[in-house]
């Protein structure tokens, strides 16, 4: 009995060993180690690169992500083009990247893409108005309607009369629509506040100018005394041609870089609302969201209001109006 | 039991040789070189057969009374028994574009030129550049300064379309109210000529009070903005009259929001499908219908000249129709309606 | 080992087959794994490098025609009169060199597979193209591409940026497929630029090139930016998550691990524009074929296992199990059950080992029998002796009173006969010998030729010969030889006859043996029944023939062997001859007589 026992030992180790030994062999050499290439790769898909807001999204980005080193991001644009961004998200599905970020005018228009993305396991931030409503993970809004009361009120407070060149961006889009009704919201009820005026600039500067000579208001009466604009683009470019005329409205933009030195440091551009592009509170929901952690479902970004004029030390001069 | 062992030995080198056998048969990686193949270019045009009739093609800009016009020219040239080539240009409606669309097609080198000028006073160079290069060129639906230097101008007369829109008003208010006016883009040869009109048709009767007049720059959008910022202010007119139904359909997108239809009618010229259409339920007051299939006939008319070598007229105008619920449904017109 | 040794043999083999199976295919499999995969991985490297050799040599030869027909453009009149200007002339010369410029333009646009796209712009901030409008505010002279083309004041390439400014009229798509090659214009006699060119080239030729190379099954390539970012790349999970500072370490066939699989790098740099090719291949499914190979070698040995086991089992079922039947019937047979016998169906060693035992037990058997025969007898003829042991002390005393009777009645005749039967006596009993010497036997022979005389008288006479040399008397014989045959001659022989009856004793000793014979003139023995006498010596059964004879001839061959014993010759009518082989039995001492005289 015991010598049998012994056999059966031995026999069992070397079966064993031969086997541990081939198993190893048959498995490629180092398969404990970790993956080489990067961790997390996010993609952010842009409806263009062609406003500030667009750049400076994807410069905050860009200066968020360079904080880590275990992140790749990918950019693409769609040059305005709807069906380029969605098949850009789907292109993003195929390279199987962690997380997504997109941003449009009208976010609902890409809703197929963006199922197809959730469906496909991704985890998908949005940025959207206050308005917007589709199904992702974070929803980024930014309150253009507040935005729209921040101006009203500014302009409320410190000056009257006065007489409104209001300069829209593209009227469809949602967020042009909640400014103009939180600017209005403000200014309708001042009996002293005139706007009569709204020329639609569609965020370009040549079009701004051309809009503002042809449509006569340069010879409005009465004067235009405040411009309410949009964008910075078009903010500019009234301040270029109302200067041109040797007028100086006061003029208020929506958006421009917080430096304000994208906006030529005139008498006549008065103030920006400095709109967070998002693109660090974007970076750091799809940070949280790719660690596993939990995030809330939506947030809206802070706004700002920032005096040009004492551009240098605008943080020390912040009104922050939120 | 020594030859057992030689025996399977024996097995064990058959099977070894059997494994490295059938391991060769995993496909290695093959090579395949390729050549230098020809690579095509993606977006960018072919070279330019001669033996077709090549026209450049230059727009105002995108706007829906364009759109009709290039469904006919398209249609028509299926229908010639000639091989038409149309290069199609966006000029943005920016002159300086215009320009070096047209000085493109100029070195391009195509058989004729259709212009839709976005500006009245500025493509001068335009014309003088066609006219250097030996390039007949056509003015589509409003003419430019320079117009006697060009091949010739098919289209209508606008001045015409603002008159017989007043009348149109005229009728509608019976002789009174108040009218807010929405204007093309402004240095264009339509916006001037109907401008005009309106002047003069307006200033006929004096009971008619203009309270507003703003360019929409034949921006649906635009339009729907003015007008909705107009009502938004109090200022809500009779009648708006709009110098094309593109804007037209903005203005009464905003005033259908407001539930202001019934008091604030809209009329546009055009004759657009859409305003048509529109005219028919009840929504548009009325329209000027702009016969586009006749005038892309006097295009064609003016193509067959010229290949044969001859010079065709100056001007070519066709007149505008009416467009109201009244006769709308009038046979006569029907079959124009649908261009 | 010594655990081995003591293994069953079944057991053994197994054990043997398993470890040779298994021993090899651990050393092909190592073997296998260490050359194939350095030298697959070498050649699959090759390979893509020889593709990435391809595609950069496309790649260039594309970027030198573009550069050359940008040089061509560069140095004509038109566009040098063009940057000569100080503002755009709209004059008739104006125009005239403006349209010249442009065909010249169109041309080389057209002329060119790649270039979509040329503007010129002059150092006083205006330009012209046929593709392209400007469409900003801002002065031309401060995009990107003229001031590094100035300040560097060489053939730049660059990607377009992000809301370049130059757009195009048509297809007014991204730049993404675009790479812009800008150089400056210099008039004559000019060392400052007076102007640049933009010339935007179509990648998607790049993107052809890269798709229609063949990368093996699992491999792709893409273009690498000398900033890190990608230029053109196919859509795949791998490209990614590459990170472009592994270039920068390392050289060019290196190896990195993502998503779990490993790839190999393979890459070489482009001169013009400063990109780099990068191959990239799954390690794990290019050396698949050697994985799939292992597999194939573990299935196969467990199948060789197997089918080691079951030849095993066949294996002993020839050999193993006969000697294990071989081994348990030894046993039987060590333990006396010797009627055992070993089947054996197969002619081998085994086979051959069983029938040799066989044999064996049968004739242990036969040997045994024998040797119970021989112990029967033995007993018997001692039963015998010993019971002629019990009357010799009486029958001497009694003879020897019948001899002084006798001789007090001067009976010679019955003198003679009673000296006759005690020497017949004395020799028969021989003290309990069983041999003795050859003057001995004749000794009794003659007492009892003697005695039968007398009651034969006339019929019998006889004659003794002695064997010459007198020391060959002296040889040791089995007694009792002589006076069977005696016996039967007389009583078939000479009482058959009428008269003259003669008897010859006779002894010659040859040199390997002592031949007694006694020949008499009788009737003699038919052939048949002579031949029922030898049938009886052979086959030793006494059933035909007398037992004297017989038992003459039994203890001799017993004794001595079969080549002795006794021989019969006769002749029907003539006589019969008894002849008996004996052979030379070394000299003994005589141990004391007990008879007397």
């Amino acid at each position: 009995m015991e010598r049998i026992r012994k056999t059966r030992l031995i026999g069992g180790a070397c079966i064993c060993i031969i086997l541990i030994s081939l198993w190893m062999v048959m498995r490629p050499f180092g398969f404990l180690n970790p993956d080489d290439g990067y961790r997390y790769v996010v993609g952010v898909c842009q409806q263009n690169l062609q406003t500030d807001i667009q750049l400076a999204f994807k410069s905050d980005v860009e200066a968020a992500a360079a904080q880590r080193d275990d992140v790749n991001v990918l950019f693409y644009s769609a040059g305005g083009d709807l069906e380029k961004q969605m098949q850009q998200l789907r292109t993003l599905l195929e390279q199987r990247v962690d997380c997504i970020i997109v941003s449009a005018e009208s976010p609902e228009s890409l809703e197929p893409a963006m199922k197809e993305v959730l469906d496909g396991g991704v985890s998908l931030i949005v940025m959207g108005t206050n308005k917007s409503q589709v199904a992702c993970d974070v929803l980024i809004r930014t309150d253009y309607f507040e935005i729209g009361k921040a101006a009203g009120t500014y302009f409320l407070q410190h000056s009257s009369p006065i007489c409104f060149l209001e300069i829209q961006g593209n009227p469809r889009v949602q967020r042009i629509r909640e400014l103009q009704m939180g600017f209005r919201s403000i200014i309708d009820d001042v009996p002293n506040i005139l706007s009569p005026y709204v020329i639609v600039g569609y965020d370009s500067y040549m079009v701004t100018q051309q809009r503002i000579v042809q449509s006569g208001m340069i010879d409005a009466m009465p004067p235009i005394t405040g411009v309410f604009a949009h964008s910075s683009e078009m903010a500019l470019a009234a301040a270029d041609i109302f200067k041109t005329y040797g007028e100086y409205p006061r003029i208020l933009s929506v958006g421009g870089k917080t430096d304000g030195n994208s906006i030529a440091v005139g008498d006549s551009l008065e103030v920006v609302i400095s709109v967070p592009s998002g693109g660090a509170e974007a970076f750091s929901f799809a940070e949280e969201l790719m660690g596993g952690k939990t995030v809330p479902n939506e947030y809206t970004l802070p706004i700002t209001l920032l005096n040009v004029k004492d551009s240098e030390n605008s943080s020390a001069c912040q009104e922050v109006l939120q | 039991m020594r030859k057992s062992i030689l025996l399977s030995l024996l097995c064990c080198c058959i099977w070894i040789l059997l494994l490295l056998g059938s391991c060769t048969n995993s496909t290695p990686i093959t090579s395949s070189p390729t050549e230098d193949s020809d690579v095509q270019q993606s977006g960018k045009e072919d070279a330019i057969y001669e033996r077709m009739f090549v026209v450049g093609v230059s727009w105002q800009g995108v706007t829906p009374y364009g759109n009709r016009m290039k469904t006919l020219l398209i249609k028509f040239a299926e229908e010639a028994d000639y091989e038409i080539r149309f290069i199609w240009m966006d000029g943005e409606n920016n002159a300086e574009k215009q320009i070096s669309q047209i000085e493109n097609f100029i070195a391009h080198k195509v058989d004729l030129i259709l212009l839709n000028p976005c500006s009245y006073y500025d493509l001068g160079s335009a014309v003088n550049a066609a006219n250097d290069a030996g390039i007949p060129l056509i003015t589509m639906i409003t003419r430019v300064y320079e117009q006697e230097r060009c091949t010739s101008f098919v289209g209508s007369d606008h001045k015409e379309s603002a008159l017989v829109q007043g009348t149109m008003v005229n009728d509608y208010l019976k002789q009174r109210g108040t009218i807010a006016i929405l204007e093309g883009t402004v240095g264009i040869d339509a916006q001037l000529s109907r401008s005009e009109g309106y002047k003069q048709v307006l200033g006929q009767n004096p009971m008619l009070e203009v309270i507003a007049s703003q360019p929409a720059f034949w921006e649906q959008d635009e339009a729907y903005v003015i007008v909705e910022n107009w009502i938004h202010n109090g200022i809500c007119p009779d009648v708006i009259m709009s110098q094309s139904d593109s804007m037209a359909l903005g203005a009464l997108e905003a005033v259908t929001e407001a539930g202001l239809e019934k008091q604030i009618r809209v009329f546009g010229i055009d004759g657009d499908r859409e305003a048509v259409q529109s005219v028919r339920d009840g929504g548009m007051e009325g329209t000027v219908f702009q016969d586009a299939y006749s005038q892309i006939k006097y295009v064609f008319q003016c193509f067959d000249i010229i290949r044969n070598g001859g010079v065709p007229e100056k001007e070519y105008l066709v007149p505008f129709i009416a467009l109201n619920k009244d006769n709308i449904d009038d046979e006569k017109i029907q079959s124009k309606l649908q261009y | 080992m010594k655990l081995f040794d003591n293994l069953k043999l079944k057991h053994k083999i197994i054990v043997s087959f398993l470890a040779v199976i298994f021993s090899t295919l651990a050393v092909l499999s190592v073997s296998v794994d260490i050359f194939f995969r350095k030298a697959t991985t070498e050649l699959a490297d090759q390979y893509t490098l020889q593709g990435i050799g391809q595609v950069i040599n496309n790649i260039e030869s594309h970027m030198e025609n573009a550069e050359n027909l940008i040089d061509m453009v560069s140095k004509d009149s038109n566009i040098l009169e063009f940057i000569s200007w100080n503002s755009y002339r709209r004059d008739a010369v104006g125009r005239a060199t403006c349209a010249n410029l442009r065909n010249v333009l169109t041309n080389a646009v057209e002329n060119s597979t790649d270039i979509i796209g040329i503007a010129v712009v002059n150092s006083h901030d205006f330009y012209i193209s046929n593709e392209m409008y400007y469409n900003s505010p801002s002065p031309i002279l401060m995009d990107d591409w003229y001031q590094s083309c100035i300040a560097n004041r060489e053939l730049t390439i660059s990607r377009p940026k992000d809301g370049r400014n130059f757009q195009y009229y048509y297809n007014s798509s991204t730049m993404d497929n675009i790479i812009s090659i800008a150089k400056p214009i210099y008039l004559p006699n000019s060392t400052v630029p007076a102007g640049a060119m933009l010339v935007d080239i179509d990648t998607s030729f790049m993107q052809k090139t890269l798709a229609d190379t063949s990368w093996g099954k699992t491999g792709f390539a893409y273009i690498l930016g000398h900033d890190g970012d990608v230029i053109v790349s196919p859509v795949n999970n791998v490209v990614p998550r590459i990170k472009h500072t592994w270039f920068n370490e390392n050289n060019s066939g290196f190896q990195k691990k993502i998503n779990n699989q490993v790839y190999e790098f393979v890459y070489a740099d482009l001169s013009m524009p400063q990109w780099t090719v990068v191959g990239v291949f799954s390690l794990e499914s290019t050396l698949k074929p050697i994985s799939d190979f292992r597999i194939y070698m573990g299935l196969i040995s467990l199948a060789a296992a197997l089918s080691a086991t079951i030849v095993v089992s066949i294996f002993s079922r020839t050999i193993v199990n006969p000697i294990l039947s071989l081994n348990s019937l030894m046993r039987k047979a060590a333990d006396r059950k010797l009627d055992v016998r070993f089947n054996a169906r197969y002619t081998d060693e085994i086979g051959e080992l069983g029938r040799s035992f066989n044999i064996m037990v049968e004739e242990i058997n036969n040997l045994i029998e024998i040797v119970k025969m021989e112990q029967l007898s033995k007993r018997k003829a001692e039963l015998q002796v010993l019971q002629e042991q019990i009357k010799p002390h009486f029958l001497y005393n009694t003879f020897d009173t019948i001899h002084w009777i006798a001789k007090s009645y001067g009976a010679t005749e019955i003198v003679d006969i009673v000296r006759a039967l005690t020497t017949i006596m004395r020799v028969g009993l021989s003290g309990g010998r069983d041999c003795i010497s050859i003057q001995n036997e004749f000794d009794h022979a003659i007492s009892y030729l003697t005695i039968q005389k007398i009651r034969y008288g006339e019929k019998l006479s006889y004659k003794i010969s002695l064997p010459s040399p007198d020391e060959c008397r002296e040889l040791t014989v089995q007694k009792l030889i002589l006076q069977p045959l005696i016996e039967n001659a007389l009583y078939h022989g000479i009482k058959n006859r009428k008269s003259n009856g003669v008897l010859l004793v006779k002894a010659v000793v040859l040199a390997d043996k002592v031949v007694f014979s006694v020949t008499d003139n009788g009737y003699g023995i038919p052939d048949e029944r002579l031949e029922q006498i030898k049938q009886s010596f052979e086959n030793r059964n006494h059933k035909h023939t007398g037992y004297g004879l017989f038992n003459v001839n039994e203890r001799i061959r017993i004794s001595y062997g079969q080549e002795y014993g006794v021989k019969i010759f006769s002749k029907v009518g003539y006589y019969t001859k008894v002849e008996v082989h004996h052979p030379i039995m070394p000299l003994e001492k005589e141990e004391s007589e007990r008879g007397t005289d």
